[in-house]
């Protein structure tokens, strides 16, 4: 049963067969791991000379911050910049609407890429799945002003789809402009661009799978569904929760650039989220003291959802992103 | 998906929140001057403020002294109307005499509207314009829409040029403050008659100089603005074909030529975006302020006029007479664009200077409505804020680098028809233009040359001149800004300093943008307004009243 | 069997099912190359039929070069797809030797300061720093109008990291077991195990990066003062912006006429073809079986 061992995903087990630590001298554990450490320096440093230094910048949160100023010369204010978006109601609004759209994300958008990639999986002929692998991703590169737009030309007021309707004496229907729908639009809209792109790694996960899983299972008999309970979602599922965990640390974050193209069209009362509501009180006014603020709200949060998600995760038997 | 909001974004930044949302806001701002009318006159004063609370008196504005001009084919106006000429001379008199430059580098930050220059070995315009100068011309250029990214790194980072331009069109937050710490104060050079040493500086009118002007001193040269706003064209075969008239006269008439083109089954509609700007102003609603006798000031929100307006507007949205894409359509001028000229849409309503997109394709038959008050008579026309950019030089002590600095800007400011203006405008001869019926033509290499962006850092009244263009559209641009002329109305607030403007100005327009946009589209009943006036007087409309009250008792 | 990419032991598939996945993959096909086709057709269409069309056009009726003439001539496009690719090429290579190093060197459960070395790596995930902190310290190294300041700053994503090391992590122990037995250091077991146990993982990161770096306009522009040195995205931005002025025009002489919504798709033909060349390079490492072939050996 090697084989089976060799599916791509920790198992509680398999981790702790390790050597047990602890119990090393720190100096013998230095001259074992030290190639180890040697490895991550690089990344480290990296990561140290980019985003930790600059991220002490991140005082700006508690200042007037006027760049010609600078750090020294710019005024404290407290916690100023914090309460001015605590206590104003359209924060809050727009937190509600990021939230609600994270969640139709992760409901609609999440399992799509998915499926496509187990779609992609069980194709057998050659010459398909590799162009339909090709070309799965193409609409990622496009800006989301030309998605919005084609979106525009196909369900638009005056689009072809409406277009049909009135020629044929039916009702026009709106959803570019629609805020109720607004919500699921964005999320069609975001599936479009970017479930394609999604698959990539997923297609990587069903990759590292080992075929001789599947040959042994349909020997046992096992058929196309069950082949894939058994052994395509386990084998993806290392990845599948680890996505999942690191998109709910980003709850707070849904696509700034395609709801600012759109926010006018719907209203900022379903389109103000987060990111555009920083943007028009904060970033139009040079304030770098809200937007920084801001900034680290959405750590925080996001530092939360992780680490809940993480737990959960671990109930459930799986490494998610960080394991004690 | 959080494989393109991580890992895309991996290689430039840590996929982080902060620096997404600042990536993007360079990009919104390239969003913005196109979404919908409101922004056209949105920013325009963002770049003012003049007299600081603590400054003393100002000193006088530089003393105008008209450039001489050569006859034009149809003169233009001291109240703003542009002089028409059918071509550029080519034998100009020379305004600027002797040496300029030192032969040092002169390094400048500059908008830049097209593509990065071709460097200045590829270019003989540029080589011309270094031996002109007698300089090493660097230019910095910053792609115009990214400015707002871009220019604040560089303030923190000390790295600003020696010589810098900022369009006056974005809200450059705290510039006069900017202005005091960082740039030289050039009112020992250029106010009152010292301006006389560099006359085609002296050429530039007090409109544009208002914008350099910062706490009652002189810190930046202004690049002139015209003093109009928007247009509305007018699709002639487009109402022509409806059988309507396309000069209206008051809102009843303008409402039935918006019916009269409108034709769902032909996918032909009266307008594509919002015209809100264009209802206030049939409404006579005042350009942003009014300041009243008793010296307080009180906001176009809060006039009689504003909410009949935008009821107005919002039931000529509802009549169905605005393409039915309207609300996408609002922040995509391309669309919209290509919709007028293909004559689906009748009207276009935008800045004054899309006359040259719209009389770009010479198929297109239009014509430019006049406005018109909501009973007859005149509507009011808002101004703009005289100039679109300024330059600045860097705090120096040295006066012969600012005398070299405003020669340089002397220069560049030469107006239409000298010999330096010719050119700033069209480089060398065979190369970068050449002559076709003695008419001087830009080549693609010359066009292509001109992205050095240098003739836009400085200059006075512009004019009407395209050789090349769409015959007649120049005389009909001319004929429009003479009957809006008694129709102009300023912001009596656009110069002078509010604190609360200048550190919130923005989120506060964009409040009432909102607020606008939702009453348009039918999403808010017109008297919702209220609310949102209110909310945007106790949100800081209030302290900018008084604070604009006290700037301009303090002024005068 | 007629068909030689299936496997023996997949049987012989229902009809139904055959026909339903046929049809699902024509309509995704379909889904995904509309767009595309509309930004290759309207950079070939003709201004009129665009006009027409209000912006965007299905099917060429009249095919016109002029756009892409127009983009290559006297321009420095040419030009900055060559920087474009070299700092692709050079910032994938980069980043990826630091995030499979890291990766490989955080996956080690136990290993000394394994947990506060991932917790590190881990909090870039939630706390990024503002534009202008990182503006100063590129500056601060001397990376201002380098090319390096392109690459190295966003060279090392935790999100890259943690996915790498995510897949390490499903290597079979014993692989490693037996490499230790037999006295393997860990430099060894990297080159000769988790590397080419990795490949189908690396593959996907490296096409994030190299679409990121490819993508990323963001970086010169803050960086980059010498226009010479702008990547395509950058000068492409510039192009596309163009359309949008109206701040600056006719009034000025000299004033060049916004290039037409041809030359803005065009530009985008231009700049997603080389990335897509990228793919398919990639994919013969995402085939199945590596695992197998690689125990056995």
């Amino acid at each position: 049963m090697a084989l089976k061992q060799a599916l791509p995903r920790v198992t509680a087990e398999g981790s702790e067969s390790q050597i047990t630590p602890q119990k090393m001298p720190f100096l013998a554990r230095l001259w074992r791991d030290a190639p180890l450490l040697v490895m991550v320096a690089p990344a480290a440093i990296v990561l140290l000379l980019f985003t930790y230094i600059p991220l002490l910048g991140s005082v700006v949160a508690w200042m007037d911050y006027v760049p010609f100023l600078g750090f020294t010369g710019s005024d404290w204010v407290g916690w100023d910049n914090f309460t001015a978006l605590f206590s104003d109601q359209a924060f809050w609004s727009a937190v509600w609407n990021t939230l609600q759209i994270t969640f139709l994300q992760l409901l609609l958008f999440f399992p799509v890429p998915i499926l496509l990639a187990v779609l992609l999986n069980t194709v057998a002929v050659p010459m398909a799945k590799n162009f339909v692998q090709s070309v799965i991703y193409l609409p990622h590169f496009l800006s989301w002003v030309i998605i919005i737009a084609l979106f525009q030309q196909v369900l638009g007021g005056a689009g072809v789809v409406n277009r049909f309707l009135i020629t044929h004496g039916l009702t026009p229907f709106e959803v570019m402009s629609n805020p109720d729908t607004f919500k699921l639009l964005l999320t069609t809209q975001a599936i479009w661009k970017d479930a394609g792109w999604g698959t990539i790694i997923f297609l990587a996960a069903i990759a590292a799978i080992d075929p001789g899983l599947y040959e042994s299972a349909t020997m046992d008999g096992a058929g196309a569904w069950r082949r894939f309970w058994h052994i395509t979602l386990p084998g993806m599922r290392p990845i599948i929760v680890l996505l999942l965990i690191l998109r709910l640390g980003d709850s707070l974050t849904v696509g700034f650039e395609q709801i600012l193209l759109q926010r006018d069209a719907v209203g900022p009362g379903s389109a103000e989220v987060l990111d555009t509501f920083v943007y028009y009180n904060g970033v139009v006014d040079g304030s770098w003291g809200t937007a920084t603020a801001a900034g680290l709200i959405k750590g925080v949060v996001s530092l939360f959802l992780v680490l809940a998600a993480n737990k959960i995760a671990h109930r459930f038997g799986e490494e998610g992103v960080y394991k004690r | 998906m959080e494989i393109r909001n991580r890992s895309g974004f991996a290689a430039s930044d840590e996929g982080l929140s902060r620096r997404n949302l600042l990536r993007s806001a360079g990009l919104a701002a390239a969003l913005i001057p196109l979404s919908g009318v409101l922004a056209a006159c949105g920013s325009d004063s963002g770049g003012g403020g003049a007299a600081a609370p603590a400054a003393a008196k100002g000193v006088p504005l530089p003393t105008y002294v008209p450039p001489v001009k050569p006859k034009a084919l149809l003169e233009g106006s001291a109240e703003g109307v542009m002089d028409v000429y059918a071509s550029f001379p080519m034998d100009g008199p020379r305004t600027v005499n002797g040496t300029i430059g030192d032969g040092s580098d002169f390094n400048v930050l500059i908008m830049t509207y097209g593509q990065p220059s071709p460097p200045v070995d590829q270019s003989p315009y540029w080589q011309l314009l270094n031996k002109e100068l007698n300089l090493n011309v660097i230019p910095h250029q910053v792609p115009y829409a990214d400015f707002q990214t871009k220019f604040p790194a560089l303030v923190a980072g000390d790295d600003l040029p020696e010589f810098v331009s900022v369009p006056l069109y974005e809200n450059v937050a705290r510039l006069p403050q900017l202005a005091e710490a960082q740039f030289t104060d050039l009112s020992e050079f250029l106010s009152g008659d010292a301006v006389k040493k560099y006359p085609n500086l002296a050429g530039i009118q007090k409109a544009g100089w208002l914008n350099g002007y910062l706490n009652g001193r002189i810190y930046g040269v202004p690049k002139s603005d015209p003093v109009f706003s928007t247009q509305i064209y007018t699709k002639t075969d487009v109402i022509k074909a409806a059988g309507a008239n396309p000069q209206p006269t008051n809102l009843q008439e303008f409402k039935d030529l918006a019916k009269a083109v409108t034709n769902a089954q032909a996918g032909v509609y009266a307008f594509g975006g919002n015209i809100a700007d264009f209802m206030m102003m049939m409404f006579g609603v005042p350009n942003k302020w009014t300041r009243k006798a008793d010296g307080t000031f009180v906001s176009a929100w809060e006039h009689e006029a504003f909410i009949p307006a935008m009821s107005e507007l919002a039931d000529l949205y509802k009549s169905g007479c605005f393409h039915p894409d309207t609300p996408t359509l609002m922040t995509n001028k391309v669309q919209r664009d290509a919709l007028f000229r293909s004559g689906k849409l009748a009207m276009l309503y935008d800045g004054n200077r899309s006359v040259g997109i719209v009389a770009d394709d010479k198929d297109v038959v239009f014509d430019i409505m006049v406005p018109f008050g909501k009973d007859g008579g005149n509507a009011v026309h808002w101004t703009g804020g005289g100039a679109y950019a300024m330059t600045m030089i860097k705090k120096t002590t040295d006066k012969k680098r600012i005398d070299m600095f405003l020669r340089v800007l002397d220069y560049i400011a030469a107006p239409f028809g000298s010999r330096e203006s010719f050119i700033m405008s069209y480089g060398v001869e065979g190369v970068d233009y050449e002559v076709k019926d003695g008419v001087a033509v830009l080549t693609t290499r010359g066009q292509r040359e001109q992205d050095l962006g240098l003739a836009y850092i400085a200059g006075g009244p512009q004019v009407l001149c395209d050789p090349q263009g769409a015959p007649g559209v120049d005389k009909l641009n001319h004929d429009w800004q003479q009957k809006v002329v008694p129709m102009l109305l300023d912001n009596p607030a656009a110069h002078l300093y509010s604190e609360t403007f200048n550190a919130k100005g923005a989120s506060l327009q964009q409040q009432m943008q909102d607020a606008v946009t939702a009453v348009f589209l039918g999403r808010e009943p017109a008297s919702g307004l209220t609310a949102a006036v209110q909310k945007w007087k106790t949100g800081g409309g209030d302290k900018m009243a008084k604070e604009y009250a006290e700037a301009a008792a303090h002024a005068g | 069997m007629s068909n030689p990419g299936r496997p023996v032991w997949l049987g012989k598939p229902k009809p139904v099912a055959v026909a339903l996945k046929a049809l699902a993959l024509v309509l995704i096909s379909a889904v995904v190359i509309f767009p595309f086709l509309v930004v290759v057709s309207t950079s070939l269409a003709t201004k009129k039929q665009i006009d027409a069309n209000g912006g965007y056009v299905l099917w060429p009726t009249q095919i016109s070069f002029e756009a892409y003439h127009q983009i290559f001539n006297g321009t420095q496009v040419a030009r900055s797809i060559v920087i474009s690719v070299g700092v692709t090429v050079v910032g994938t290579a980069f980043s990826l030797f630091c995030t499979v190093l890291a990766a490989y060197g955080l996956s080690r459960r136990g290993s000394l300061f394994q947990r506060g070395l991932l917790s590190f790596v881990l909090l870039t995930l939630l706390f990024g720093p503002g534009m202008i902190p990182v503006y100063l310290m590129v500056k601060q190294l001397g990376m201002l109008d380098s090319y390096w300041s392109l690459i190295i700053p966003g060279a090392v994503s935790a999100f890259n990291i943690v996915i790498v090391r995510g897949f390490i992590q499903g290597i079979p122990k014993e692989l490693f077991d037996a490499a230790r037995i037999d006295g393997a250091g860990e430099w060894r077991i990297l080159r000769s195990i988790v590397l080419p146990l990795s490949k189908a993982v690396i593959a996907v990161v490296g096409l994030f990066l190299a679409v990121g770096y490819w993508n990323n306009y963001f970086s010169p522009l803050l960086y980059l003062n010498d226009t010479q040195k702008w990547p395509l995205q950058l000068v492409m931005r510039t192009f596309v912006l163009q359309n949008n002025v109206t701040s600056t025009a006719h009034a000025i002489p000299g004033y060049v006429a916004p290039p037409a919504q041809s030359v803005q798709m065009a530009l985008v033909a231009i700049a997603t073809l080389p990335i897509l060349c990228v793919y398919p390079f990639l994919t013969k490492h995402m085939s199945k079986g590596m695992l197998t072939g690689a125990v056995k050996g």
